[in-house]
């Protein structure tokens, strides 16, 4: 699908990034990324999805682009790690949404049974030290009918 | 409790809900069905005695990082004296592609082999490696060619 430039143009404009939710595959000015299958076959997908998105939204810095990425992949691979059963089906909700000062919410959203953070040796765990160093703020809210990461992104730098 | 941190680790304050909504704005047609596996380009070279070079192409996440292990376990089988792992070609490594090599270090010397990582210039791979603390653990080259001249000279 084509991207929308006049959304793009509207960048600037506070009533636009407020407006409501749209599909997503017109990125701006709110994007919905993906309500995805727990699978890991979903990753890939969703790592371009969100690599578009940026794109659409004006990050140009490659390093900017990558660590929001990371950190929203990681969230996604803990959702679909941990929140559901082995074997059993699942979705894990994507949303993006954008704010006046161009800085990225994005919110990964599992219904599955909320657990610690896994802080056993086998190196797992690691993702969210990762988020945490990629992204502006991550908050992890746990409850029993799922888990969701909010992660806030840096403030883009302007090309 | 919610959970709130900040980049630098430290806890906030910051009240949330104690029972999020968690189906609050949640666009069901949105459903998304996972395209075919993207699997990992993994192709094996014996390029000078007792060098074993395996070049991994394509993005190491969840999914592809056992195929990596799996392949990597068949090989440090023969226990070669040397493996170099040619990361050139991975453009993307999540915390399950950062696990695998260093479950890969381990094998590695249970085995009695060394082993190499090359195409460090790719910034991906080394920029995590780094960020997580695991660079240190590594013998690292900028490219293959760097590291089979150390390897053969």
């Amino acid at each position: 699908m084509e991207s929308d430039p006049a959304g793009l143009a509207d960048r600037d404009n506070p009533d636009a990034l407020s407006s409501a939710p749209v599909e997503a595959t017109s990125c701006p000015p709110t994007p919905i990324l993906h309500l995805l299958a727990a699978d890991s076959r979903s990753l890939a997908v969703l790592r371009a999805e969100l690599r578009r998105c940026l794109e659409t939204l004006g990050w140009t810095d490659t390093d900017e682009i990558h660590e929001a990425i990371l950190a929203v992949d990681e969230a996604a691979t803990n959702a679909i790690e941990h929140a559901y059963p082995p074997g059993g089906a699942g979705t894990v909700q994507v949303v993006a949404t954008a704010h006046p000062d161009q800085t990225l919410t994005i919110t990964v959203t599992d219904r599955g049974r909320w657990r610690p953070v896994p802080t056993h040796s086998d190196g797992r765990g690691r993702g969210i030290g990762m988020m945490r160093t990629s992204m502006h703020t991550v908050t992890i809210i746990g409850a029993d009918r799922g888990t969701r990461v909010e992660l806030r992104t840096r403030r883009p730098s302007c090309p | 409790m919610p959970i709130v941190e900040d980049a630098a680790g430290g806890v906030t304050g910051e009240p949330h809900r104690a029972d999020p909504d968690l189906s609050d704005s949640v666009d069901k047609s949105a459903t998304h069905v996972a395209s075919p596996e993207p699997l990992l380009d993994l192709s094996v070279t014996y390029p000078a005695p007792g060098v074993c070079v395996v070049r991994v192409g394509g993005e190491l996440d969840m999914l592809t990082a056992p195929q990596l292990t799996k392949c990597l376990v068949e090989e440090l089988s023969a226990s070669p004296p040397h493996l170099v792992l040619d990361m050139q070609a991975v453009p993307y490594i999540g915390s399950a592609g950062l696990y695998a090599l260093f479950r890969a270090r381990e094998l590695a010397q249970a085995r009695g082999s060394v082993l190499h990582l090359a195409g460090m210039e790719q910034r991906a791979v080394s920029r995590e490696l780094t960020v997580a603390g695991l660079l240190p653990y590594f013998r690292t080259y900028p490219t293959l060619d760097h590291a089979l001249s150390a390897l053969t000279s």
